[in-house]
């Protein structure tokens, strides 16, 4: 098969099936879940299909012509690294669907889960395989949208809800905003919107290095990623999105949509590292996040919510690990940030799989309840085992190799700056890694060690079938096999990966056991400090509570609440301020700045260009008539009653048809005395239903304010108009002698005015008839809506 | 107003403004005139029947749906935009000739009246939709 | 241009302003409307050039060679005038047509906005918009 035909399948294909899911729901009920999932898996096997040119150092690159007057195609580009962001999103998405097929309760709108879970998929793969900023940007706000729609699948549920839109608010609004205006920049730096261009090109990443804009562009997009992957201050959203159904948190949560960030990381990684900017954000960012996460994972009850801390802690390990390199000299924390975010989804999908059986099965997630299952649940035991040893870092396991290769890369980079930070910096990841160790133990002992918790737990509790252990034992097993083996997914999986980031091939060697090193002494030190942590566990998180009641103000989420959750009061709020009401309140500004803005420089133009030439020869028979024009419209004004008022207004408009023929403008005549007659009708109409029962009393000063506003309305478009006449604008070629002059030649009209509106402006027309058309509804409206309130 | 008077008057004059607008619609293209113009003037001539005769009685021999004329007047006037899309021309584009007619000698016709035509449903519907609704209530 | 012309425009622009200021609803319409007439004569006024001719093409079926067309803004030349003479002859036609569409429009909105008036003061009894605030709460 075309390759780029694969991959174009292996992103299309969920979201066409995707369209299809609530039709054949209605024909195989439940069973919808199977399908989907076998999609998950042909998408993953389209993928595999594609891995050797990949694994071989190829990459795959086609793009058709999209929008192209602003430079964006439509285009993939299949490299180590985005492949295997896809294998965790095709993978991990087929075992996931596979294992809701019995975890979500058959009652539920399953069209809608899996509608939405194949809708994710297909983004995240889509979004790793973009080729073109704008097309990557299109997908990655999709994932975000997908998040928001699952974490709020229980509708009903106010957390549900409020987690979602933490989750919206947060990613697809701060983060994805901030992202777009980064592309943007990137744009106006470079002049492309293509990935692969900038990659390649040397001499654009020494221009973008230098250029003045780098910095805001690097920190735009640095927020993206951030908000994303729930690092720094966006750490927020991921605990609350912890209401989604279990199986969506092992996905979106855990392995794969949280990574989106580290994958735009480690794809800008060649543009941007290397930089003292980059080394602050991205490893700064990173030290910090790992070690408050951690340290806020320790208080809670929730198994969830301790894994939503640790996987904000462990993304933190990934992200300083590529705050780390520079993209010239990669050393190994490329290597073992890529490694850890394989090795992280595979663990924490499994402890998320497990915490998923544990509630179905148990009926309860809070750690307090829970306890002394081992024996009645076995095999869950073995494999909670196993993923939470990994993440503790124990060997022979995966996790241990890649913590091993954090430590390592954190003692290198503390050397390469020097003092003071050759000490903080492993320091740090020490005291990261104890905590990691002290909640990994936390989740093995608190919910199958100890004594069995009677009062909370049902009577019977047992293993469930083979279709929820399924998966997540094919993910234990690979937990095992990557710690035991590690050269297989060295050579497959992250030599391509990584030589996707630094652009060049590589050759990685590790093994299990390598020496006695300072990084060996770090472990150790770890693992003893970790079981002493572990033994004041419960003071540290009573203390972490104590202290959280003594100050509710110290918490991002308490700004976050502040902010958000009273918006639209506070909108509210700000629009009354200044929408008050009476037409009086909003005329004084608006005369205030015609004077500023129009009045004022007109006065300052006319000292020194021109001199106004006054033209007072009108005939007496024009000047009649003006007389006319004022004295009515003052009466109109000043009468006090309906009638006389109305019958003013009808002969002012008669007089001003008078001037049209005056301006030569027949159509206009004829149009304005035949328009008079009808308004004059249906004044009288109106006025014959609606009593004088109220007589406006003006009291003094508004009738001088008033007065004074009509003035300087008045003075202004007097002035305006007597230099808008006298060319105080250089004058310019009309455009109306392209009618004058081609009306015959082109439709045959001698009536110049009717070809306007009927030939040349002829949309406008159709606009301008579609006005009338909305008066008579709107009408036809104001008339029937007082059938339905009575 | 429904004296014996404006009724005898709107008999002779109503009919006459009619043709009038009609006349004035027709003739737009070359003399002054055109949709709006015949539109609002057939407005007020059917305004003035209203009035003359009363609402209700006029309803008996002359009670047209208005709304049926401002609907059917924006469909042809968008329709004569979309037709020379389908002849090959740019949207709203027109075209005229001149035809020899045996009576009128040469006669310039073009499509724009089509158009034209739509206004002027347009502007008589509306108005007279306006004007009705508010006699009956 | 005109002066007394454009005093009476502007002073009618004023007293459109007053009446927006009023709290009774039908003089605000009124308000409304005195506005719109000002403003029709305001654009017809301000695009006329000072011609001698409403801008209808007379007689032939084909342009007439003795006018120019051409603005020639080093001559002061900026309309269609007789050669030799420099003497403009037709009017803009262009603020004649948006201002024939505006007429038709504002009949139509001035009749929405009094059958709005209308439908006010069935539902509230009043027609002072301070009173209708309270009302309303």
């Amino acid at each position: 098969m075309n390759l780029p035909v694969a991959v174009v399948l292996a992103i299309f294909l969920p979201f066409f099936f995707a369209i299809l899911v609530p039709y054949l729901e209605r024909i195989v009920k439940h069973n919808i879940g199977w399908f989907s999932a076998l999609i998950g898996l042909i998408s993953f096997l389209l993928l595999v299909l594609i891995s050797p040119e990949i694994i071989r150092g190829e990459v795959i690159h086609y793009s058709v012509s999209w929008i192209p007057s602003v430079g964006v195609d439509f285009g993939i580009y299949v490299d180590g690294l985005s492949l295997l962001i896809a294998f965790l999103a095709s993978g991990i998405g087929f075992l996931i669907m596979a294992y809701s097929t019995e975890y979500m309760s058959h009652r539920e709108d399953l069209a809608r889960y899996y509608q939405y879970i194949l809708l994710f998929m297909g983004s995240m793969i889509g979004m790793v395989f973009a080729s073109n900023t704008i097309q990557l940007f299109i997908f990655w706000e999709l994932t975000s949208i997908t998040s928001f729609l699952l974490i709020g699948f229980w509708r009903n549920k106010p957390q549900s809800v409020y987690g979602a839109k933490k989750s919206l608010i947060l990613t697809a609004g701060f983060g994805g905003l901030a992202l777009l205006t980064g592309i943007l920049l990137l744009r106006a730096i470079t002049g492309t919107f293509d990935i692969p261009t900038i990659l390649a090109d040397e001499s654009l990443k020494v221009l973008i290095k230098e250029h003045d804009l780098f910095l805001g562009t690097l920190f735009l997009i640095f927020i993206g990623a951030a908000a994303k992957s729930a690092q720094g201050p966006f750490y927020i959203w991921l605990p609350n999105a912890m209401e989604a159904p279990t199986p969506v948190s092992a996905f979106l949560h855990s392995a794969t949509m949280v990574k989106a960030g580290l994958y735009l990381i480690g794809r800008v990684h060649p543009i941007f590292s290397g930089t003292e900017a980059w080394l602050i954000m991205v490893a700064g960012t990173g030290l910090v996040t790992m070690v408050v996460a951690g340290f806020l994972a320790l208080r809670q009850t929730d198994i969830k919510g301790l894994l939503a801390y640790s996987t904000i802690s462990q993304l933190a390990y990934i992200m300083a690990m590529y705050g780390y390199t520079t993209y010239q000299d990669p050393s190994l924390g490329v290597v073992a940030a890529t490694y850890h975010l394989l090795n992280h989804a595979t663990f924490k999908a499994t402890l998320f799989l497990i915490v998923g059986i544990v509630a179905h099965e148990a009926a309860t997630r809070d750690i307090k309840k829970l306890g002394g299952l081992r024996k009645e649940m076995p095999i869950t035991f073995v494999i909670a085992t196993i993923g939470a040893l990994s993440m503790a870092g124990v060997p022979p396991l995966n996790g241990f190799l890649s913590k091993e290769m954090f430590y390592e890369a954190s003692v290198d980079i503390g050397a390469s700056l020097g003092q003071p930070y050759n000490l903080l910096i492993p320091m740090i990841a020490v005291i990261a890694g104890v905590l990691t160790f002290a909640y990994s133990i936390k989740i093995i002992d608190g919910i199958f060690l100890g004594k069995r918790n009677d009062e909370h737990l049902p009577k019977k509790v047992h293993d469930p079938s083979i279709i929820m252990l399924g998966p997540a034992a094919i993910l234990a097993f690979i937990v095992v096999l990557f710690g035991i083996f590690p050269s297989i997914p060295m050579s497959f999986i992250i030599e391509p990966a990584v030589s996707g980031i630094i652009l060049e091939d590589i050759s990685i060697y590790a093994s299990l056991w390598h020496g006695f090193t300072v990084e060996l002494l770090m472990t150790v030190v770890t693992f003893g400090l970790g079981i002493i942590i572990y033994k004041k566990y419960d003071a540290i998180a009573n203390w972490q509570d104590e202290f959280n009641k003594k100050h509710p103000t110290f918490s991002l989420n308490y700004y976050y609440d502040e902010i958000f959750g009273n918006a639209t009061e506070n909108a509210k709020k700000i629009s009354l301020k200044f929408q008050v009401g009476p037409i009086r309140a909003y005329l004084f500004p608006i005369v205030l700045i015609a004077i500023l803005s129009v009045l004022f420089p007109i006065i300052i133009l006319s000292v020194e260009l021109t001199p106004i030439t006054f033209n007072f020869e009108t005939p007496p028979y024009e000047l009649i008539v003006f007389i006319l024009i004022i004295t009515t419209a003052v009466m109109a004004a000043i009468i006090p009653s309906y009638l006389p008022a109305v019958i003013a207004v009808s002969a002012l408009g008669f007089l001003i048809g008078i001037v049209f023929i005056f301006l030569l403008a027949p159509d206009l005549a004829i149009t304005q005395i035949l328009a008079e007659t009808l308004t004059t009708i249906i004044f009288v109409l109106v006025i014959s239903k609606v009593p004088q029962t109220f007589k406006e009393k003006i009291p003094r000063n508004i009738l001088y304010r008033d007065i004074l506003i009509s003035l300087t309305v008045a003075s202004t478009v007097f002035l305006i108009m007597l230099y808008a006449t006298q060319g105080i604008i250089e004058p310019f070629e009309s455009v109306s002698h392209y009618f004058l002059e081609k009306s015959i030649l082109l439709t045959g009209g001698h009536n110049i005015v009717n070809v306007i509106l009927v030939d040349f402006r002829s949309l406008d027309t159709l606009g301008e008839i579609v006005v009338i058309f909305l008066a008579a509804l709107g009408v036809y409206n104001l008339l029937h809506s007082r059938g339905e309130r009575k | 107003m429904t004296t014996l008077i404006t009724q005898t008057i709107a008999k002779v004059v109503v009919p006459l403004c009619v043709f009038l607008s009609i006349s004035l619609l027709l003739t737009g293209h070359d003399q002054p005139g055109g949709g709006f113009i015949g539109g609002v003037m057939f407005a007020t001539a059917i305004s003035l029947l209203y009035i003359s005769f009363g609402l209700d009685d006029s309803k008996k021999f002359f009670n047209p749906d208005w709304s049926l004329y401002f609907g059917f007047g924006l469909l042809l006037a968008t329709a004569a935009g979309i037709g020379s899309i389908i002849a090959g021309y740019n949207l709203l584009r027109t075209d005229y000739t001149y035809l020899q007619l045996p009576l009128f000698g040469e006669v310039e016709l073009s499509s724009a009246i089509v158009f034209d035509i739509g206004v002027y449903l347009v502007v008589i519907g509306g108005l007279l939709f306006i004007f009705k609704k508010m006699g009956e209530d | 241009m005109d002066t007394f012309l454009l005093l009476t425009i502007s002073i009618l622009f004023g007293i459109g302003t007053f009446l927006i200021l009023r709290r009774d609803i039908i003089k605000m319409i009124i308000g409304v409307v005195i506005l719109c007439h000002s403003v029709h004569m305001m654009i017809v006024s301000v695009g006329a050039f000072d011609g001698i001719k409403a801008p209808i093409i007379e007689s032939s079926k084909y342009p007439q060679p003795e006018y120019i067309f051409k603005d020639s803004i080093s001559e002061g030349i900026f309309a269609p005038v007789v050669p030799e003479s420099v003497s403009v002859i037709y009017m803009d036609p262009l603020v004649q047509a948006l201002v024939l569409t505006a007429i038709v429009i504002n009949l139509a909105i001035t009749a929405f906005l009094l059958i709005l008036a209308y439908r006010i003061y069935e539902e509230y009894g009043t027609m002072d918009a301070d009173e209708l605030r309270r009302l309303r709460g």
